[in-house]
């Protein structure tokens, strides 16, 4: 074990918190390092001035009887509540929902969004493909032909997937003149710029990894002024972020159409930028 | 040093002789009876816990008057959620949450009527009478205390309750996750940012020691 791989666990090491084979390695580290034994030195010696931190916290006798007199009027103001509910049963009576129910119907609801999405996505897939042999000539429609009230439920797909993506800082914008967006075959009455739920989350994954270049490019600047301990714990993080992002990028390439597998991948993302974000503000 | 710290753990130890007594029942047991709607145990449960909880939420507000009150309120709370506690044997965790989530409501609302906390000074008055202790002795824990406490105070609300957990509760990383809520990873970050504020806050004190 080098220095850098122990310094940033030595807290880990003094706090117990080091599996067996961990804690081994570190003390092997220690027995043969003098800068690491003092960082561990210092640990020990703050530990023990935190130790002799008095505060005036010995307990009044009156508190349990304050805690006697609040379980009392609780004990009251629960029974009236009670009594109120009973009286508005008798009058309204619905179902009373148990943990079990109200865990199935959330199952449910989640299912029938997932479906309906699949729904949505399907039809609009198979319009464009059967338009492409059809109506070819009409790739040249205007793009200010654009419908509101129809590309909202591809739009509203996406947001249940990733609800970030519908912030103002995130819209996707529109696609730039000449893209294959434009290029793309349309059917009559469907306008030339909805875009599919795919498109949107490139657009999304492109503005991340924008903010994530941007946001390096200024901890990279920072990197200097920070220690190494910190910096290692968060070189450790990131590491362990792009090792999520390309396997949920993986996973999305597999499952184009899995809003899980999307939401995934977007939330890896936004982890990394919220890490670069404590960096640069740190 | 040596002979301080010594000294300090007799005095730490005759300080909490007095609750000895309540550690003569098995906290599951008490807390099964309590549950059943027994305030005898719900009493000795108290005399047990009391005083780590109310040093939580001091540590939490730096109030004694507001870390009372909230240490009332989060017994209560206690007592009307016992039938929600899993698992017996983590009883303390699980108070220890409760204490936290009253002492987070009490910081919000005290930050939305924008008061200033202010010392505590009738705690700095009884740590004046400190009793056996030397005045030089006195004059050095009363140096330290308020070094600590004005250190501990400077850290934001996440890092300071993992410190005081960790420094002054002794918890488990786990454990101090299950309290506040917050991540594993979480948890050590703040832990190492709160150790690293601290000491450059100690440090000149350390070093005039």
């Amino acid at each position: 074990m080098r220095c850098e791989e122990c310094l940033p666990v030595i807290e880990e090491y003094f706090d117990g918190e080091l599996d067996g084979q961990g804690r081994e390695a570190v003390r092997l580290h220690l027995d043969n390092c003098g800068a690491c034994a003092a960082a561990l030195r210092e640990l020990v010696k703050e530990n023990q001035t935190y130790r002799l931190y008095e505060r005036n916290v010995e307990v009044r006798p009156e508190l349990w009887a304050r805690v006697r007199a609040g379980i009392m009027e609780e004990r009251i103001a629960s029974a009236q509540r009670e009594g109120w509910r009973d009286w508005v049963g008798e009058f309204l009576p619905g179902p009373r929902l148990s943990a079990w129910l109200t865990a199935a119907m959330i199952v449910i609801a989640i299912g029938l969004t997932i479906t309906v999405m699949k729904y949505l996505q399907r039809p609009r897939e198979q319009r464009n493909t059967v338009s492409s042999a059809v109506n070819a000539p009409e790739k040249a429609q205007s793009p200010e032909s654009t419908s509101d009230s129809k590309t909202k439920p591809v739009t509203e797909g996406v947001s249940s997937v990733r609800p970030n993506i519908e912030d103002g800082r995130r819209r996707a914008k529109p696609p730039a003149a000449g893209t294959d967006q434009q290029r793309r075959p349309v059917t009559v009455g469907i306008p030339t710029r909805i875009r599919t739920p795919n498109q949107l989350v490139r657009e999304a994954e492109q503005k991340y990894l924008a903010a994530i270049a941007m946001l390096s490019r200024n901890v990279n600047r920072k990197r200097s002024r920070l220690d190494s301990a910190t910096l290692a714990k968060w070189d450790q993080a990131l590491t362990s972020i792009d090792r999520t992002i390309a396997g949920t990028r993986e996973a999305v390439r597999r499952h184009p159409n899995d809003p899980v597998a999307v939401q995934y991948m977007l939330t890896a993302y936004s982890r990394k930028i919220d890490v670069l974000r404590e960096m640069v503000d740190y | 040093m040596i002979e301080r710290l010594a000294l300090h753990a007799v005095q730490m130890k005759r300080r909490r002789g007095s609750h000895t007594g309540a550690l003569m029942n098995g906290s599951e047991d008490l807390i099964a009876r309590a549950r059943a709607g027994d305030q005898e145990a719900f009493r000795l449960i108290f005399e047990r816990y009391s005083r780590p909880v109310l040093g939580f939420l001091y540590d939490l507000v730096s109030q004694r008057d507001l870390a009372e009150e909230l240490t009332q309120e989060t017994f209560v709370r206690a007592y009307h959620n016992l039938k929600e506690l899993r698992d017996d044997a983590r009883f303390s965790t699980w108070l220890f949450g409760i204490g936290r989530n009253v002492a987070r409501e009490a910081l919000r609302l005290r930050r939305r009527d924008n008061q200033d906390p202010g010392k505590d000074d009738e705690f700095m008055q009884q740590q004046e009478d400190t009793g056996n202790v030397s005045p030089a002795e006195q004059l050095l824990e009363k140096e330290l205390n308020l070094a600590i406490e004005t250190a501990l105070r400077s850290l934001d609300e996440d890092k300071r309750v993992v410190f005081a957990l960790k420094a002054f509760h002794q918890r488990s990383y786990h454990e101090i996750a299950e309290i506040t809520g917050f991540s594993l990873g979480k948890v050590k970050t703040d832990l190492h940012r709160a150790r690293v504020e601290m000491r450059r806050r100690i440090r000149p004190y350390l070093e005039t020691r």
